[in-house]
């Protein structure tokens, strides 16, 4: 059926004798669900607790007759928010009880740019489990007591319709990477196993990882399907396999540089550069979980991570004096991929006098204190 | 360190009975951990009264007390009539103190031990472990002695020899002890002969003044300061007490026993109390801590250690490929082991090399001593592959010790070296010890880089040293490794350093 998207099929709306619908309100869960919807063929439309309101909102904390939805002097729906405890709310915006009547376009989402409206990165990884409760522009938003309301209106525009990307293409990669992840599990194991091993030996990474992996994209995916009423066991996959892997490249990137260039820096950063991927990687679980909270959630993640690195770093420098807990590069080259120019015996034992300072300054610190005490507090 | 490994001796524990675990990492291989642990502390040690009983002590023993490695088994002594030992602690008994330390304001004690008199001006000897505490915060503790019947009085400290354990002790008020009199030196022209028979007088454990009779069996071998090996028993709370010949006349003082073994206990040769008492008796009493003297005592012995180390070449390790530092077992024992021939992992060869005599200076510490160790590796049954993932493993891992109220942390440099002929990656790392300006620990290890599939890691500790000797300890070590010359493998592995010897 290729039909003009906003331009309704004469026969199928215009039932017999019967007003066109004005608009549509609908009643969610919290979690954004829908609970039940009202077709508005004529305004106005009372709320309220009462079983002879139009939509009956059963909620200790509406009243009786709550609000009306009614059409202004032009025709416009406005919202009147009858007297009472509580009032309702659209978004920020408070509606106090008995308050003036407030048109509804006051109310509406604003128009979005086209292009961030059908953005695909809007979607999560994969495009067919885009995000249902995108504000549509025009569309209004309320709440009274715990009781969430969506208001839309015929005049509403309607975004276009969107393609449905099947969710294989998109696993396509996933599978490749996982599978690059689980070769290199495979021979990691195998450079960790002396010749000779038992076939049991290989239960670990054959069985065991695959099911951890699937068992930890399990959990998340039980989470999507509390918050978001879908087990998005595959994007969670997604997301677990590209976490590992980048872990597992990253750490062996960097301890060979460490160990080709000599450079003990390159192994220093091996512990925050894995941490900041580990974060990272929960980021992205847990936006998949909580999608509308994308923001919030990469705020709190990076904060996190700044606040561990600086408990990590202060801690280190005041046990350590140091700031990296990684005292020496441990990774030897093999001889073939030796390009250092080593230096003689004597001029390293030399340098060793650059240690001098720092290792004198400890001691005298360590004699300040002693004289400011008395002989010495020690206690054991 | 293996499992056959011995466990180092162990100073007698005070009947506070503190155990200081001295860990001293190893390569970090599988489970190649030298562990060494050493209980220190101090045991009083009731003196025994000396029978006047004459001993056969007229063989000739070569060597005096000062030095170390003599003995070979000689003829047995005469045996002491069965009375004897009592009579020795019958007269020795009122010469006898208990050494405690007590918490300044309390009469709570924080350790005991024994010592004995030596002057009618009421000078008494005791080891330095025995009063370490005080000596090291004299604001927080203080000296008492108490008499087996039962007097007690305040002692003052003046002087120490830390090397060698001892310390020299005063009564604050001679007129209590006065006119007990005084155990005598044996004199070192009369050398004890091996077999013969003497006793160790102290409390053990607190229980009450004991007698533990054993044999002389000269002096500990190996062992770089000379200590007397004792065949007999000591147990924490001797310490610091004399051992007697039959005529009840002074031959050493009791300081440490072996727990891995029975009846290998060992005595301070008299002659070195002997000498603290001529340096320090007329010394004013201390009321500082020590750690300037004992700074000045420890420079001087690492200063000496330092000398006699480096003026012995490396031995030959027998490794085919490498030459490999291995010391000299004059002053230090090594142990060895290696995987099984049928193993089917990575094979190696371990030797550990680690010195009998470590100074104690406070709880936990024990400094002027070296530790050398290496592990040989052979990949080429696993290959090269897993051989680099093995051989980096095992690089990792090393601890270099972390800071503490002692010691600072670690400070390290790295790089890749040139040994002879043979490129090394070395990590050198010292710490300093805070209270002790001046000294340091330093570590130096060195793994070889010209091997695919073989190679040597080495480890070199050394406790308690000057900066400038712990680099020539460091630079003496790295020389040691090279290539075997062609045609040579096996053989003078001691090749000669690089002029590096001060």
């Amino acid at each position: 059926m290729s039909m003009p998207e906003a331009v309704a099929p004469e026969a199928s709306v215009q039932e017999a004798g019967r007003p066109p619908p004005l608009a549509r309100i609908e009643v969610l869960e919290r979690d954004g669900r829908l609970r039940e919807a009202l077709s508005v063929r004529a305004w106005p439309v009372t709320l309220g607790r009462a079983i002879d309101n139009d939509l009956v909102l059963d909620d200790p904390h509406i009243a009786a007759y709550h609000a009306v939805i009614e059409a202004g002097p032009e025709g416009e729906p406005r919202l009147r928010v009858l007297p009472g405890r509580n009032g309702m709310r659209s978004g920020r915006r408070v509606l106090p009880a008995g308050g003036a009547p407030v048109a509804l376009d006051e109310l509406a989402a604003p128009a979005r740019p086209a292009s961030t409206a059908a953005a695909p990165r809007e979607a999560s990884p994969t495009a067919a489990t885009a995000s249902p409760s995108t504000l549509a522009a025009g569309t209004v938003e309320l709440s009274a007591g715990g009781v969430r309301l969506r208001v839309r209106r015929a005049t509403d525009p309607l975004e276009p319709e969107r393609e449905w990307a099947p969710a294989r293409q998109a696993h396509a990669g996933t599978l490749v990477l996982a599978v690059l992840l689980w070769l290199w599990v495979l021979a990691e194991h195998a450079i960790g196993l002396d010749p000779g091993n038992k076939a049991s030996d290989w239960l670990p990474p054959l069985v065991g990882a695959p099911v951890a992996l699937a068992g930890w994209c399990l959990v998340w995916a039980l989470a999507s399907k509390i918050f978001q009423h879908r087990f998005e066991f595959w994007p969670h996959l997604a997301v677990a396999v590209r976490g590992l892997l980048a872990v597992e490249v990253a750490t062996f990137v960097l301890l060979w540089l460490s160990g080709l260039s000599g450079w003990p820096g390159f192994a220093r950063v091996v512990t925050g550069a894995t941490a900041a991927i580990g974060v990272v990687t929960l980021w992205a679980h847990a936006r998949l979980v909580l999608p509308q909270q994308r923001r919030p959630l990469a705020w709190a993640s990076a904060a996190a991570y700044l606040a561990g690195a600086a408990i990590l770093l202060a801690l280190n420098q005041q046990r350590q004096e140091r700031w990296f807990a990684e005292l020496y590069s441990a990774m030897l080259p093999p001889p073939v991929l030796m390009w250092q120019t080593p230096t003689p015996a004597e001029a390293f034992v030399q340098r060793a006098e650059r240690l001098r300072p720092a290792l004198e300054k400890s001691s005298l610190e360590a004699a300040a204190e002693q004289k400011e005490k008395g002989d010495d507090g020690e206690e054991e | 360190m293996g499992h056959n490994a011995p466990m180092p001796e162990f100073r007698l524990p005070p009947w506070r009975a503190r155990c200081v675990a001295g860990l001293v990492a190893g390569l970090a291989t599988a489970g190649l951990l030298a562990a060494g642990l050493l209980a220190v502390g101090v045991t009083h040690a009731q003196p025994l009264v000396p029978a006047p009983t004459p001993s056969a002590a007229s063989a000739p023993v070569p060597g005096t007390l000062a030095l170390p490695g003599l003995a070979f088994p000689t003829t047995a002594p005469a045996l002491p009539t069965p009375d004897a030992s009592q009579r020795a602690f019958a007269s020795a008994r009122e010469r006898l103190l208990q050494v405690r330390t007590l918490l300044r304001g309390q009469d709570s004690q924080a350790s005991v031990g024994s010592g004995f008199l030596v002057t009618d001006e009421g000078h008494l000897i005791t080891n330095y472990h025995v009063v370490s505490q005080f000596a090291l915060k004299p604001s927080q503790y203080r000296l008492v002695f108490a008499t087996a019947d039962g007097r007690q009085g305040a002692l003052q400290l003046l002087d120490i020899d830390v090397v060698h354990d001892l310390a020299l002790l005063k009564v604050a008020d001679p007129s209590v002890l006065a006119g007990r009199g005084v155990l005598n030196f044996r004199p070192e022209s009369e050398p004890l002969q091996r077999g013969e028979r003497i006793h160790a007088l102290g409390n053990p454990l607190d229980v009450g003044f004991a007698v533990m009779s054993g044999a002389y069996n000269g002096l500990a071998e190996r062992s770089y300061l000379p200590v007397i090996f004792f065949g007999g028993s000591l147990s924490g709370g001797m310490s610091g007490g004399p051992a007697l010949d039959e005529r009840g006349r002074v031959i050493g003082i009791n300081v440490a026993a072996r727990r891995d073994g029975e009846q290998v206990s060992f005595l301070v040769p008299a002659p070195f109390a002997q000498q603290l008492l001529a340096r320090g008796a007329k010394a004013a009493p201390i009321t500082e801590p020590v750690y300037p003297r004992l700074v000045q005592q420890l420079t001087a012995h690492q200063e000496g250690l330092t000398q006699a180390f480096l003026a012995q070449p490396w031995r030959a390790s027998g490794h085919a490929h490498y030459t490999v530092p291995v010391p000299q077992e004059k002053v230090m024992r090594c142990w060895g082991r290696s995987t099984p021939p049928d193993a089917r992992g990575l094979l190696f060869e371990r030797s550990d090399c680690t010195m009998d005599s470590r100074i104690f200076v406070g709880s936990g510490q024990l400094l002027g001593h070296i530790v050398v160790r290496h592990e040989a590796y052979d990949g080429r049954r696993i290959g090269a592959i897993r051989f680099i993932d093995r051989y980096s493993r095992s690089f990792r891992n090393e601890a270099f010790g972390s800071a503490s109220r002692q010691l600072s942390a670690p400070h390290c440099t790295e790089d890749t070296v040139m040994g002879r002929g043979l490129p090394l990656r070395a990590v050198m790392c010292l710490n300093a010890h805070k209270k002790l300006p001046g000294l340091y620990n330093v570590s130096l290890l060195v793994a070889t880089l010209d091997g695919s599939m073989q190679g040597v890691q080495g480890r070199f500790d050394a406790y308690g040293f000057s900066f400038a000797n712990a680099q020539k300890l460091a630079a003496h070590y790295l020389a040691g490794f090279g290539l075997q010359a062609a045609g040579a493998a096996g053989a003078a592995a001691a090749a000669p350093r690089k002029g590096t010897a001060p």
